[in-house]
């Protein structure tokens, strides 16, 4: 019949719901108390139906209790301690994303039970007991990921994301994150503090202005376990004292090479002495920009460059890689193309840039110069002498029909409030 | 040593309390005097309970009843009453009162107690109450299961916390559940409410005897007595909201059970089955559960949309033309403004315990508590009845299975609208404007036959029909407007028709048709675009015209309420403001300041203000004195209430509709309103700030804003506690109040475009770092980041070492925003932040910037500078990294063309 599928749809909303509620609640002495007395208000019932929902709910009762331990934070760590010990497990380790709401721990698990022995798996729930649409699952051994990895999947009628988690191969790399948006007070020691409850840090930088000596707002952590970093990054935020703070996964960027010739050809830039040349002169168009940074002095642009690059790098090193899954390949694109733009430029047709600028979104085209020095002319950091033409703009009239959203007083919703005539308002709308 | 009373204080206290119930004016106040006297003598409450409960000499009931009220009003803010033995212990023999009126107030009295105390402090009390219910005799069973029911409504969260390791509903939701099988009917009723007031915690206690409690509750479905059976039809929409799934396997059982009870219960029984199936409608369970007893439920709707008998007697029998009447008190039910409270004649209670208080009261009924009480919608619940019900129904019905209701119900309304009897006609029309919006879509193939059909109704004999029809083509005025403007439209005249003929309808001879008629055609006015409703200027100032001259109260504040619609719509030219001014002055002369009608007519003059402009000027000054005299007045009272109670304040509407037209003056004189403005309405408006009420609030920030756009100047002597205030309102931020804070964050961005704030802002910057980052409403939270751009145009440095803080939530927010002065001046603002500190974004957040660049289509030549710049300096700083950056941006060929990058 189909009320009984209907059941099993608000099943996983609340049934599970009910041992989850009780099990973050209560100490798992308390836990098997009310088991017990749950089973018993159970037992007393005798329709057909409550009986067969009584076993269904047995069942998956006795995995969520499994699952449930594994969310709560306690248990998580303990858990996680086991499993750091066993490191072949993390090779058959996936994350998958795009659950529908109503898919329960042990669907989820007989689904992925097709591709290989599931011996480990999570769904993972907010305080409510819902779930947030993703989990975790270890296959016994690597084969089934890549099976998995082959084709679309759907369950419940969801085209559901599975993906490979991070191997344990690239630990030193991966259990690094990159935190950003933290509040200007946050000290460093309050920083590792608030990170250490996710796992051991070997390493937790927060970076500050050297001139004020407070925090930039962001920072990177190096736990000791993916799993931490996992935790970590379940979302893209981070309540921290209240405050929402970005948390990502840091990650190299495509080959290692590519990066160390970047670097490796910025410090020579920086080496060379033409840095003092202020022109831009002959590469940029009349883009007026030459006016742009004037009255800086050289020593002062050549510090803040130095920082920018440092800062630049960083940041390009530690970049998540899921918003760039084949970084690579774009990489290799790019480079190709600038050296394009060189060769044009070199020949002299300097504003002809446009036309081969094609529509594609890894287009870039500078007037990209390597062998002449690249002058930032930026000013060091500090508010006002970076930009001279202090915009105080006498900024006057010319309002132009209002947002506001001040509605004048008068949130109008309806004429029911209004005196106005309706048949079946409930009165105060 | 147990507590004595002193005999003849007993007869003292009880004289008084015969006063107070006095017939004779005189004898009444000056007991009440002494009454209010004797609070003050030790053991009062002693006194009062005494006479209550214990007393064997000769009482009335009505002593007991009036020393019974007076004691629960005592209880409250008695810190000493967890060590009053006396009352602790003796309070329940109220219950074995012969008289129900003492049981009823002994109940109200613990049940207040309660509250305070809690079971810490009482814990003997729970135990004895469901002894009593459970063994007590008849009446004692009652009163304790009654009260019971109190405390469960009043105070479930206490009896949910844990009291020495254990929570109390343990232990007494299944004794609840032992008594729905009492053999009093009361019992089973009271104990039954009882357990829905638990469901409501959604508690775990509950929780795990849920299916107990559902077995149950299939018995007493067809239980013989009115009462449990309401309670069981609430206990089924309880359940929709906290348990859905445990209802879904006998979803079909219960709907039945639902249309049987609508269809044959009792009056109170059908309207909570009623309101069960309109619960169904709106809840989580899906629709497609719900679409296979559509059939069965959609014909049910529709029968019980139909006036019942009374309804239809009393139309009968009213006046064919009443439009001469003067409207009663009681039919002026709360009017313009948007506060909720209640101010009828009706409503007589004062705070207190929302439920508890309408339980009192002498005209009690021997055997029956007040159980009318509700949800405390204050009295509009007098008006909520099956007709209602239904109606409301099927209009969710409709949005959510639109096609479905549709195919169902069309054929019956096609038959039922050309019914002899006009309440089947009436329904039927009523019908069909209830499906109007979720029906939108399938109904407008009926419409073309449908809308000349009804505006030929507008002529039916039947008042009802007539009042109805006006209504539903109100539902179908998006329809028919659309229609209107579509090129070569086939039914491009029907705008005409209809609106004409509805226009005349608001002269009709009947008010409530006059009232119909009134608020379609605004609803008309508000969703047809201006051109559609500009020919029309004329044929409407006319006629409101008239409706001035003839409307009677509560038209009137419908006609405003339309007026001030089509002002904000249209242009009125130099004739219609000829026809319209003097009428509204002339209103404006005759009522007083303490007249509530001011209420709707300061608001409309506060739209005609602001659009005439300058053609009102001859009436600003007048009209501003008696603004700010009001204003004024009200303040002044709101502070003497603090030191005297006494003193009555008038409505918050008086000062809401006070600053609005204040509002409409400046903005309809812009810099001009500058005469008008003074220290002195300045610093009213400050203590505006300061209100509690938050309507009072959002329109003065909409005031402030407006000084600050047409004169600033007059701001300045006040800037910092101004600038204090926003941070408050900012702090203070929440769900329900958001539009306050969005006012508040417009105002500080008007501000910070013309006066130096510089002094004041750094409190700020944390506060609106925060707002913007919050979850708040989304047109805040633009505000939020429209004025936190706005402040960087004169004060960049403020922000700008915290742009990594806010530069995501401000790119999210303006990214996608209309361009215009808005939109430009934030950013120009947000471009000097970051000049100032360019390595405030980040990897993430500066393509981000980059990308609403990109967006950001028609920049004035300002921005535009200002962003070539930018971009200039972000290409030198990334050097190499530049391509490999601006690769990523959408349209990065635009852009550097653009800005020649």
């Amino acid at each position: 019949m189909s009320l009984s599928d209907d059941e099993a749809l608000f099943d996983d909303i609340y049934g599970d719901n009910e041992a989850k509620i009780e099990e973050t609640k209560t100490s798992s002495e308390a836990t098997n108390d009310k088991e017990e007395v749950k089973e018993q208000t159970q037992e007393a019932s005798t329709t057909e139906e409550v009986k067969k929902e009584e076993e269904e709910n047995q069942k998956s009762r006795v995995e969520i209790q499994e699952d449930q331990k594994s969310a709560d934070s306690a248990a998580f760590e303990s858990a996680e301690s086991k499993r750091k010990a066993d490191l072949s497990r993390d090779a058959g380790k996936m994350f998958v994303g795009g659950l529908d709401w109503d898919t329960s721990e042990e669907k989820f698990k007989e689904y992925f039970s097709k591709f290989g022995e599931v011996i480990d798996h999570t769904i993972m729930r907010d305080s409510n007991g819902r779930s947030r649409g993703f989990g975790f699952l270890s296959f016994s051994e690597k084969g089934p990921v890549d099976e998995v990895l082959k084709s679309q999947h759907i369950l419940d009628g969801k085209v559901i994301d599975p993906k490979r988690a991070i191997p344990r191969e690239e630990q030193d790399k991966t259990g690094k994150i990159f935190v950003g948006g933290i509040a200007p007070e946050v000290r460093p020691h309050e920083f590792e503090a608030f990170f250490s409850k996710f796992g051991s840090i070997i390493d937790a930088q927060l970076m500050l202005d050297k001139d004020t000596g407070r925090s930039r707002g962001f920072g990177f952590v190096t736990f000791d376990s993916p799993e931490a970093v996992d935790k970590v990054c379940v979302g893209k935020y981070l309540d921290f004292n209240g405050r929402q703070i970005e948390v990502k996964r840091a990650e190299p960027r495509g080959p290692q090479q590519q990066q160390n010739h970047i670097q490796q050809q910025q410090q020579r830039i920086m080496q060379q002495q033409g840095m003092m040349a202020m022109g831009m002169g002959t590469q940029v168009p009349n883009s007026g920009a030459s006016g742009v940074y004037q009255g800086v002095t050289p020593e002062a642009m050549a510090e803040y460059w130095q920082q920018m690059q440092q800062y630049w790098l960083q940041v390009q090193q530690q970049q998540g890689a899921s918003s760039d899954p084949n970084m690579a390949a774009q990489l290799a694109a790019y480079t190709q193309q600038l050296q394009q733009f060189q060769q044009i430029q070199q020949s002299g047709s300097g504003a002809g840039l446009e036309s081969t600028v094609s529509g594609t979104p890894t287009e870039g085209s500078s007037n990209y110069d390597n062998t002449t020095p690249k002058a930032p002319a930026n000013a060091p950091r500090g508010p006002k002498s970076f930009n001279n033409d202090n915009y105080r703009g006498n900024y006057r009239g010319g309002y132009r029909g209002g947002r506001g959203g001040r509605g004048r007083g008068n949130y109008r919703g309806g004429y029911n409030s209004r005196g106005g005539y309706h048949p079946y308002s409930r009165g105060s709308n | 040593m147990s507590w004595e009373p002193n005999y003849d204080a007993v007869g003292q206290l009880k004289h008084i309390l015969q006063g107070t119930l006095s017939s004779n004016g005189q004898e009444r106040i000056q007991a009440t005097e002494a009454l209010e006297q004797a609070k003050y003598q030790q053991d009062f409450k002693n006194y009062l309970l005494y006479i209550l409960v214990l007393d064997s000499g000769e009482s009335s009931a009505q002593i007991r009843a009036s020393a019974g009220l007076a004691l629960k009003n005592s209880i409250n803010k008695d810190f000493q009453l967890a060590s009053n033995e006396f009352l602790l212990n003796n309070v329940i023999k109220g219950l074995l009162i012969d008289e129900a009126l003492a049981r009823n107030i002994t109940g109200n009295v613990i049940t207040t107690m309660f509250s305070q105390l809690g079971v810490s402090k009482w814990p003997s009390i729970l135990p004895q109450l469901i002894e009593l219910a459970e063994k007590g005799d008849g009446k004692a069973q009652e009163g304790a299961a009654s009260t019971l029911a109190k405390i469960c409504e009043d105070s479930s969260h206490i009896l949910d916390n844990e009291f020495q390791g254990e929570r109390p509903l343990d232990f007494m939701v299944p004794k609840f559940i032992e008594l729905t099988g009492s053999s009093s009917n009361k019992v089973r009723a009271k104990s039954l409410n009882s357990l829905n007031h638990i469901m409501l915690l959604k508690t775990q206690s509950f929780l795990v005897h849920l299916d107990s409690f559902l077995q149950r509750l299939f018995q007493l479905a067809v239980d013989q007595d009115e009462e449990v059976r309401k309670n069981v039809c609430m206990s089924f929409t309880t359940i929709l909201e906290t348990r859905p799934d445990k209802l879904v396997p006998h979803l079909s059982d219960v709907i039945n059970y639902a249309l049987h009870s609508i269809q044959h219960s009792e009056p109170e029984v059908a309207l909570e089955a009623a309101d069960f199936i309109l619960a169904l409608s709106t809840s989580d369970i899906p629709e497609n559960l719900i679409q296979p007893h559509l059939h069965n439920i959609l014909p049910v709707l529709l029968q019980n949309i139909v006036y019942d008998e009374m309804d239809i007697v009393l139309l009968e029998a009213e006046d064919e033309d009443d439009a001469n009447q003067e409207d009663k008190d009681e039919d002026i039910r709360p009017t313009a403004a948007k506060i909720k409270s209640s101010h009828t004649a009706k409503s007589n209670t004062n705070n207190g315990q929302n439920n508890v208080v309408n339980h009192e009261g002498v005209d009690n009924d021997d055997d029956e508590d007040d159980d009318e009480e509700e949800d405390g919608d204050d009295d509009f619940v007098s008006e909520w009845n099956i007709r209602r019900c239904a109606g409301a129904t099927l209009d969710v019905l409709t949005t959510s299975l639109p096609k479905e209701v549709l195919d169902i119900i069309l054929p019956i309304l096609r038959e039922n609208i050309v019914s002899e009897q006009w309440p089947v006609r009436e329904a039927a029309i009523l019908a069909f404007g209830a499906v109007a919006e979720g029906g939108y879509e399938y109904a407008s193939r009926q419409l073309p036959a449908l809308i000349p059909f009804l505006v030929e109704r507008l002529q039916d004999k039947e008042a009802s029909i007539r009042q109805i029809t006006c209504w539903t083509l109100g539902r179908y005025s998006p329809w028919i407007c659309s229609e209107a403007i579509e090129e070569g439209g086939q039914f491009n005249n029907y705008f005409n028709h209809t609106f004409k003929a509805i226009l005349q309808s608001c002269l009709d001879k009947k008010k409530n048709v006059q009232q119909s008629a009134c608020s379609s055609i605004a609803h008309f006015i508000e969703n047809a675009d201006p051109e559609l409703i500009q020919p029309y200027d004329k044929p409407l100032i006319q006629t409101f015209e008239r409706c001035f001259k003839v409307y009677k109260r509560l038209n009137l504040i419908v006609l405003y309420d339309a007026l001030q619609t089509l002002i904000n719509k249209i242009e009125l030219d130099d004739e219609g403001t000829a026809i319209l001014l003097p009428i509204l002055i002339a209103k404006w002369e005759i009522l007083q300041d303490e007249d509530k009608e001011l209420w709707p007519l300061l608001e409309c003059m506060s739209s005609v203000a602001a659009s005439l402009g300058e053609k009102f000027a001859p009436y600003a000054i007048q009209v501003h004195q008696r603004a700010v005299r009001i204003l004024s007045n009200c303040i002044e009272l709101e502070k003497q209430t603090i030191v005297n109670p006494t003193i009555i304040t008038p409505e918050k509407d008086f000062i809401i509709t006070s600053i609005d037209l204040i509002d409409g003056l400046v903005q309809g004189l812009e810099e001009h309103s500058g005469e008008l403005i003074d220290e002195n309405l300045i610093s009213l408006l400050l203590e505006t700030f300061e209100d509690t009420n938050d309507d009072v609030r959002q329109s003065s920030y909409a005031l402030l804003g407006d000084l600050a756009i047409n004169t600033p100047n007059k701001l300045n002597n006040k800037l910092s506690s101004i600038v204090s205030s926003i941070g408050q309102e900012i702090i203070a931020r929440s769900n329900d109040n958001f539009p306050v804070v969005n006012n508040a964050t417009w105002a500080l961005g008007e501000m910070s475009l013309r006066l130096d704030l510089s002094q004041y802002l750094e409190k700020l910057i944390g506060l609106l770092i925060d707002l913007i980052n919050s979850q708040i409403n989304e047109t805040a939270l633009e505000n939020g980041a429209i004025t936190i751009g706005r402040i960087g145009i004169n004060s960049p440095e403020i922000f700008a070492n915290h742009i990594p803080e806010f530069a995501l939530s401000w790119c999210t927010y303006m990214m996608y925003m209309e361009e215009n002065e808005e939109k430009e001046t934030s950013f120009q603002g947000m471009c000097n932040i970051i000049l100032n500190n360019p390595v405030g974004l980040n990897e993430s957040t500066l393509p981000m910037f980059v990308n609403c660049i990109s967006m950001y289509q028609s920049p004035g030549q300002k921005l535009a500078e200002i962003f070539q710049k930018l971009l200039l300096g972000y290409k030198q700083m990334l050097g190499d990294n530049w391509g490999l950056f601006i690769g990523k941006i959408e349209n990065s060929a635009e852009l550097i063309h653009k800005y020649q990058l």
